[in-house]
């Protein structure tokens, strides 16, 4: 004759499952969790670094692209930033120094001599839309009157 | 129904008794899936962590780059504005930059332990002026090119030792024959106003200059000091007239400073290919950050004073050293940390 289970066994058995089955649950909710993140950490720095190459290629002192914003900066919304909706990458630049009260707004001047010199804070930053967990962020300086190349 | 007995076995027989229990398998069973399952699981959270690690790796290193490249145009605009570059870690997060250094600020530092660095030879004025007498005998001089210490600080001390000279084609026979710098001879030493024969070109590589004009003693140059006045006077007068070069390819000049850094310095015609370059030196350093590990990039980053400058005799002044735009001639990552 075969014996069947016991009752005290099928007890303890569902109680160690349940027991065992929380921590392991929470973890692989974890491990979910983190991957997601991990995801949108590169996803964000990869975002952040285009934008910033591209501010660096513009070897311009007073493009457009490099003018002072409001404090919360810029929020990119072109190519390729469109095809990444979940993100918000904003661009902001402030004026770091500069030797007169207009030197980061006065235009270049073309002509030798300029003495308006100034510096410029440029600050990438990437978020999650919606969010103010900050992802990713890139800061540099540019200065004026100093190009890239001989 | 009827049950069958059992058999008797009898005593003097070697028999296994096989017995089979049921009871407990399927907690025994249990206990070693859930091991297994939290064993891989471990795996996978140690491989996780890994991946997280990693990839915040990455953010700061990237991070580190565009710091040490802040530093960079820091140091540009600081030169630009004449206070001069200072050596010293610079907070980014705070908008004046100037605070005291603190741990957990993303920063940059300028340092350099080369004197070389801060050491600016401007050629971009120098010329030929017509033929002089010295020692008796008509003598072409290189002039009007400037010396200059970047740095806003004494140390590095910036200070000349050794000064050669190179030129191409040099046939035999041609020679340096007096240095002079800020306006005073510096070489040769004593009261003789020429050297004869002089000293013959100085061809790479570098160090050591073999053919060098030992300065007894160094000449100094002070933070945000500058030296004009120099002249080198040549043996023959088949270097140059009418301003420019008119036989050679290019002359070289090659500083060696006290710490034995060398600096060389092109004339060529061409005003856009004569060096007036110094060179900087920034670190990057993210501090904040989810996984704040410690990242750092070096740039080495040579910066050219006067880039647009095309008319003779142009740069030949303070003002104009610093106020002509300049370019940026380079960016190299250096794997040395530091000095």
């Amino acid at each position: 004759m075969r014996r069947g289970l016991t009752l005290v066994e099928l007890i303890i058995t569902i109680s160690l499952a349940a027991i065992l089955g929380v921590p392991v649950g929470i973890l692989l909710s974890e491990h979910l969790t983190g991957a997601i993140r991990a995801r949108d950490a590169a996803v964000a720095m990869n975002l952040a670094r285009y934008e910033m190459e591209r501010l660096d290629s513009l070897n311009d002192f007073c493009h457009p692209d490099l003018a002072l914003t409001p404090p919360g900066g810029i929020l990119l919304s072109a190519a390729p930033f469109s095809i990444y909706p979940s993100y918000a990458v904003r661009r902001v630049v402030t004026c770091q120094a500069q030797v007169s009260a207009t030197a980061c707004t006065s235009p270049c001047v073309a002509s030798p001599g300029a003495t308006d010199n100034a510096i410029k804070r440029i600050e990438v930053v990437a978020r999650k839309s919606g969010s103010s967990d900050l992802l990713a962020s890139l800061v540099s300086y540019r200065t004026k009157y100093v190009s890239f190349g001989p | 129904m009827d049950v069958k007995p059992r058999e008797r076995v009898p005593a003097n027989t070697i028999t296994r008794l096989h017995r089979h229990s049921p009871h407990g398998w399927l907690l025994v069973g249990l206990i070693v899936l859930v091991s297994a399952v939290i064993l891989a699981l471990a795996g996978i959270t140690f491989f996780l962590t890994q991946h997280l690690t990693v990839t915040s790796l990455r953010q700061n290193q990237t991070r580190a780059i565009y710091l040490a490249q802040a530093g960079v145009m820091k140091a540009f605009y600081d030169f630009r504005t004449g206070a001069g570059v200072t050596l010293r870690e610079y907070q980014v997060d705070d908008p004046a930059s100037l605070l005291p250094p603190g741990p957990n600020q993303n920063a940059f530092i300028l340092s350099s332990g080369e004197a070389r660095d801060f050491f600016l030879a401007n050629m971009k004025p120098a010329f030929f002026p017509a033929s002089a007498t010295l020692c008796g005998v008509p003598r072409d001089r290189l002039t009007s090119w400037r010396l200059r210490n970047v740095l806003a600080s004494t140390s590095p001390g910036v200070a000349i030792d050794k000064v050669a000279v190179n030129w191409e084609p040099a046939p035999a026979g041609e020679t340096v024959i007096r240095l002079d710098l800020g306006g005073t001879k510096r070489w040769p030493r004593g009261a003789a106003a020429c050297s004869l024969p002089g000293v013959g070109p100085e061809p790479p590589p570098d160090p050591p200059l073999t053919n060098a004009m030992d300065l007894v003693p160094d000449v100094p140059l002070g933070p945000r000091a500058t030296l004009s006045g120099n002249v080198v006077w040549f043996s023959t007068t088949s270097f140059g007239a009418g301003g420019g070069l008119t036989t050679k390819r290019f002359i070289e000049l090659k500083f060696q400073m006290s710490d034995g850094t060398i600096r060389v310095a092109r004339f060529v015609n061409a005003i856009g290919g004569r060096d007036a370059n110094f060179t900087i030196k920034s670190r990057g350093e993210p501090r904040q950050g989810q996984f704040p590990f410690l990242a750092r990039r070096r740039l080495q980053a040579e910066y050219r004073i006067c880039a647009a400058v095309a008319a003779p005799g142009d740069c030949n002044a303070e003002l104009e050293e610093r106020n002509r735009p300049g370019s940026l001639l380079s960016y190299q990552e250096l794997k040395q940390q530091a000095p």
